[in-house]
């Protein structure tokens, strides 16, 4: 079981996580960005980094600024709740690569997801397309 | 809320021997805070919420600052604030000489510390010109995102 981890993530998604960590022990790092120095997640945890200004593009969705920070505070993993870097199949190599496991599925299952998802969209579009044209010949044979 | 209300909830807060209570309204937010004697007075604040909230986690571990940018303080001293995260160090190898003491002269390109991030060693420049007045950080510690690093008093 892990020690510390850093949760990359704020607001509610991370006080959960912090507070599942709580009960099973683990200790839990918090990072924030300027915005957020008051929030909850940040005094929950048993410490906080701050690691940006107030937009995510400038913090949390900052990999190199979350790996530094996980560094820095020395935990053995990250658990990247939802949004933000979840789904983020360089982030999940890039944990790998600094010997930080990522609480998550593989980069693999993200890509396959991701794949699943495309193939969805397309026949959905195809649909909607299908269903346009019926509609406008339906408007024009009335015409007639 | 009014004085009437303020001094009811005073008077429970003595009652039932609460040191702290604070409320937060849509327009309003009021903290008071009884002294650790019992009898003195309580502490009261009251915020305005158009203003920005203090800015002091519950629980850090590095400190932090309100901007990256290097400001003066109520000194009149400029504070060279981290840009990034990283382990803080003075020299660019343990056997060399530290890139500033206290009395240094800096320009904006002077390099003033290293701070290795992601196995990334990054020379740190003043952005200002001045003279270095404060060390703030020790050597081979870690640092946060604005966590300031050295005060200099402007030339």
């Amino acid at each position: 079981m892990f020690e510390k981890i850093l949760v990359a993530n704020r607001g509610e998604i991370a006080v959960r996580i912090i507070r599942a960590c709580k009960e099973l022990n683990i200790r839990t790092v918090a990072v924030y960005s300027k915005a957020d120095v008051n929030s909850m997640h940040v005094q929950l945890a048993d410490e906080a980094i701050c690691i940006g200004e107030a937009p995510s593009a400038e913090s949390y969705l900052r990999i190199d600024r979350i790996i530094s920070a996980a560094e820095v505070m020395d935990v053995d993993a990250i658990h990247p709740g939802y949004g933000f870097l979840s789904e983020n199949p360089h982030f999940v190599e890039v944990c790998s690569s600094c010997n930080i496991r990522f609480i998550g599925p593989s980069p693999r299952a993200m890509q396959l997801l991701e794949i699943r998802q495309s193939a969805v969209r397309w026949p959905k579009k195809l649909v909607c397309q299908r269903h346009r044209v019926r509609k406008a010949l339906l408007r024009k044979n009335r015409k007639h | 809320m009014d004085l009437k209300d303020i001094k009811a909830i005073i008077d429970l807060m003595k009652k039932n021997s609460i040191t702290e209570f604070e409320l937060e309204r849509q327009d309003s937010k009021i903290r008071l805070k009884r002294g650790l004697n019992g009898g003195s007075l309580p502490a009261v604040q009251y915020e305005d919420p158009t203003l920005p909230p203090p800015s002091q986690p519950a629980v850090p571990v590095l400190s932090t600052s309100p901007v990256v940018a290097p400001q003066a303080v109520a000194t009149g001293e400029i504070e060279i604030k981290s840009p990034m995260i990283g382990t803080f160090y003075r020299a660019p190898s343990p056997e060399a000489n530290s890139y500033v003491e206290i009395g240094t002269e800096v320009n904006p390109d002077t390099v003033v510390c290293i701070i290795e991030a992601m196995k990334v060693m990054n020379e740190i420049k003043a952005e200002v010109k001045g003279v270095i007045t404060q060390v703030l950080v020790e050597n081979a510690k870690p640092v946060e995102f604005g966590q300031p690093l050295f005060k200099a008093r402007s030339a």
